[in-house]
C-alpha cells in the first residue's frame, strides 16, 4: 500500500469539511479516484481535485500540505492509518476518531480530538479551545486515546472528558478539566483560573502551582505516589518532552475535588 | 555419556502441561520489592499441597518496569486457570498489597486475562481510582503509606511443570555444593523457576503409596538408606541424591535450564564425589513432555 500527499493549491474562502478524506477511503484508490472525492463546503459540493494537488508517496500515510485554518474536521471519524498535516489546521481535527495517528506540524483550532475514542493525536504547536472537550451537541469529551500538544491549549481543555490522556507541554487556558468525568490531563506550563471546575473524577497533573485553586478542592497533603511514576513510564514512550520536564519531581501535593460534585477527582501539583 | 567423568544416565524427565503467569512486583527500592516477592512466592513449592508453584524469575532494573522503579519478576504455575486465578488473588492480596510501597503489574502481554487488580480494587472501599493507558487499565487503591497501584488483569499462558534432574553423589555435602552451583547458573536462564527451597528438593516422590489416602510418597528407589532393602536404582557408592525441579513457560527454556544446571553440577567432576546425573519419570505414560538428558546435553 502506498500513501497519498494532498497539497493545497486553491485556498478555500470558507470552512471546508475534510472528514470524508481518511486513510480508509483513500488507500488503494487511483489518483483520479482520489481527485474525484467529494467534499462539503457549506451547501456546496466540490471535488478534492479542485483544491488539492494529489500525488502518491512511498510512505503509508495520508499527508496534507499547506493546510490553513479553513480546513476543518481532518481525520474526523478516522479508524486506522496515519495522517500527517503540515500547516495550521482548523477546527474539529480528529473528532470521534477511534484509531490511527494524526501528526500535526503546526497549530490546531478548537475542539481538537473531541469525542475521540482511541488513537493518538500529536500537535507540535498549540491547540484551541475545548481540546479533548465535548462538542456542543454531545455530552462527553474525549473517551479514550492520547492527545499530546507541543505548546499551549486554549480554554476548557478536557471539558467533560471521560477517559484518555491529554498532555500539554505549555500553558492551559481557563477552566482546564472543567466538568471532567475521568481521564488524565498533564500540563507542564501555567494554568488559568477555574482549573478542575466541576470535575467528578480524573486527574489533572500540574508541573507548576496554579495561580489559584477553587475553594471546592481540599488539600490532602504532599505525597510520594506511585501513579505519577507509572504515568512517567507512559510519557517516556509517547511524549519525551513532558517526560523530561516531569521526571525529576519526587512528590506531589494532592487536592481532592471538586467536592461540589463527586469530589473523586484530584489535582496533583508538583512539589518542587 | 560423561561430563567430567560424571555419568549421564540414558533417561528422561517427564513433565506436565500447566498454566502460568508472570507478575511484576515493584517497590521504592530492591529490598521492599524482594520482601513482597519472597512473601508472594512462599509456600509455593508444589501443586500437590500448595495450590501453585511459584518463584522469583529475576530482578528487574528500573528501566524494565512499568513505573520506573526497581522490581522483581515472579512466575506462578498451576494445574488450571481457575486455581491460578485464586492463588494470584490470595497471594497478591495478602503479600503484595500489604507490603509497603509496592505495585503490581502483569509481566505477559499475551494470553487469556485473569483478575489481578480487578477484584483487589474493592479493598479501596469506593475510593479506588481507575486509570487506563492504551488498552491497559490500572487501579489505584488508597492505603496507609500512599497508594497501591495494580494492573487490572494478568495474562495466563500455557506452560510446563515438572522438568527435573537428579544429582547423585557420594555424600550429602557434595550433593549440596553441586546443586547450589547448578541453581546459581540456572537462575540466569529466563522463563524458568526452580520452585523448591533454594531451588533444590530432597524428597523426590513417586505416584501412590501403600497408604491409600496419600497420592504420592517417597521415591524409595532413590533413597540411599534403603539400598540394602529395596531394588534400588542407585549405584553402590551413592550416598545422597538431590533433585532440581524446573517449571518453565516453554520446553526450550526448560531444556536450556536443564543443560545449564547439569553442566554446572558436573563441573566439580567425579573426583569431587559427583557420581551421576539422572532424571525422574513415570515411565513416560503420564506426562506428554519428555526431556531426554543425553539429547539436551549434546
Amino acid at each position: 500500500m502506498t500513501g497519498v500527499r494532498l497539497s493545497l493549491v486553491e485556498h478555500p474562502r470558507f470552512s471546508l469539511d475534510l472528514s470524508s478524506v481518511l486513510p480508509d477511503t483513500i488507500y488503494g484508490k487511483s489518483l483520479d479516484a482520489v481527485r474525484r472525492t467529494p467534499l462539503a463546503q457549506g451547501k456546496r459540493k466540490i471535488l478534492l481535485g479542485d483544491l488539492f494537488e494529489v500525488d502518491k508517496i512511498s510512505e503509508d500515510a495520508l499527508e496534507f500540505h499547506g493546510v490553513t485554518k479553513e480546513l476543518s474536521r481532518i481525520g474526523s471519524g478516522m479508524t486506522q492509518g496515519v495522517i500527517r498535516i503540515v500547516g495550521s489546521a482548523g477546527n474539529e481535527i480528529g473528532t470521534s476518531m477511534t484509531g490511527g495517528e494524526i501528526h500535526l506540524h503546526g497549530n490546531a483550532g478548537d475542539y481538537l480530538g473531541s469525542g475521540m475514542r482511541g488513537g493518538i493525536i500529536n500537535v507540535s504547536g498549540s491547540s484551541g479551545d475545548y481540546t479533548a472537550g465535548a462538542l456542543p451537541h454531545t455530552s462527553l469529551g474525549m473517551r479514550d486515546g492520547i492527545i499530546c500538544i507541543g505548546k499551549s491549549v486554549g480554554m476548557r481543555a478536557g471539558e467533560r472528558m471521560r477517559r484518555g490522556l491529554l498532555v500539554a507541554n505549555g500553558n492551559a487556558g481557563p477552566y482546564c478539566g472543567s466538568n471532567m468525568i475521568a481521564g488524565t490531563i498533564v500540563v507542564t506550563g501555567c494554568t488559568g483560573p477555574g482549573i478542575g471546575f466541576g470535575m467528578r473524577r480524573g486527574t489533572i497533573l500540574l508541573k507548576r502551582k496554579p495561580s489559584e485553586t477553587l475553594v471546592t478542592f481540599n488539600d490532602c497533603g504532599t505525597f510520594l505516589l506511585t501513579f505519577p511514576t507509572l504515568l512517567l513510564g507512559q510519557l517516556r514512550r509517547i511524549n519525551r518532552t513532558a517526560y523530561m520536564r516531569l521526571r525529576s519531581i519526587r512528590t506531589f501535593r494532592r487536592l481532592a475535588g471538586d467536592i461540589a460534585c463527586d469530589g473523586q477527582g484530584e489535582l496533583l501539583i508538583a512539589d518542587e | 555419556m560423561k561430563i567430567n567423568d560424571v555419568s549421564i544416565e540414558n533417561t528422561f524427565a517427564e513433565a506436565f502441561p500447566m498454566k502460568a503467569t508472570r507478575i511484576i512486583v515493584t517497590a521504592a527500592n530492591d529490598t521492599w520489592a524482594d520482601h513482597a516477592a519472597r512473601a508472594m512466592t512462599g509456600f509455593a513449592t508444589s501443586v500437590i499441597a500448595c495450590g501453585c508453584e511459584a518463584g522469583i524469575e529475576r530482578s528487574l532494573k528500573p528501566t524494565e518496569t512499568p513505573d520506573g522503579r526497581p522490581g522483581i519478576s515472579v512466575l506462578m504455575f498451576s494445574m488450571n486457570t481457575k486455581e491460578l486465578s485464586k492463588q494470584i488473588q490470595n497471594r497478591v492480596g495478602q503479600c503484595v498489597l500489604t507490603c509497603p510501597t509496592t505495585a503490581c503489574y502483569s509481566g505477559l502481554d499475551d494470553g487469556d486475562p485473569i483478575a489481578l487488580g480487578r477484584n483487589l480494587r474493592y479493598f479501596g472501599d469506593g475510593y479506588q481510582i481507575s486509570k487506563k493507558f492504551g488498552n491497559t487499565r490500572y487501579w489505584r487503591v488508597p492505603v496507609m503509606d500512599g497508594e497501591f497501584v495494580c494492573e487490572e488483569d494478568a495474562r495466563v499462558t500455557k506452560a510446563i511443570g515438572g522438568g527435573n534432574f537428579l544429582i547423585l553423589s557420594e555424600t550429602q555435602e557434595q550433593a549440596l555444593i553441586a546443586s547450589e552451583r547448578a541453581i546459581t547458573a540456572m537462575r540466569r536462564v529466563p522463563n524458568v523457576i526452580m520452585p523448591f527451597p533454594g531451588g533444590v528438593v530432597r524428597s523426590g516422590s513417586k505416584v501412590g503409596s501403600k497408604y491409600s489416602a496419600l497420592p504420592a510418597s517417597t521415591n524409595h528407589l532413590f533413597c540411599p538408606t534403603l539400598k540394602g532393602l529395596v531394588d534400588s536404582k542407585l549405584p553402590r557408592e551413592v550416598g545422597a541424591v538431590l533433585e532440581i525441579v524446573i517449571d518453565g513457560l516453554d520446553a526450550d527454556s526448560i531444556s536450556h535450564a536443564t543443560a545449564v544446571g547439569v553442566r554446572a553440577a558436573c563441573a566439580a567432576g567425579r573426583r569431587r564425589g559427583i557420581i551421576g546425573i539422572s532424571a525422574g519419570n513415570y515411565g513416560g505414560n503420564l506426562g506428554p513432555y519428555h526431556f531426554k538428558l543425553r539429547e539436551i546435553l549434546k
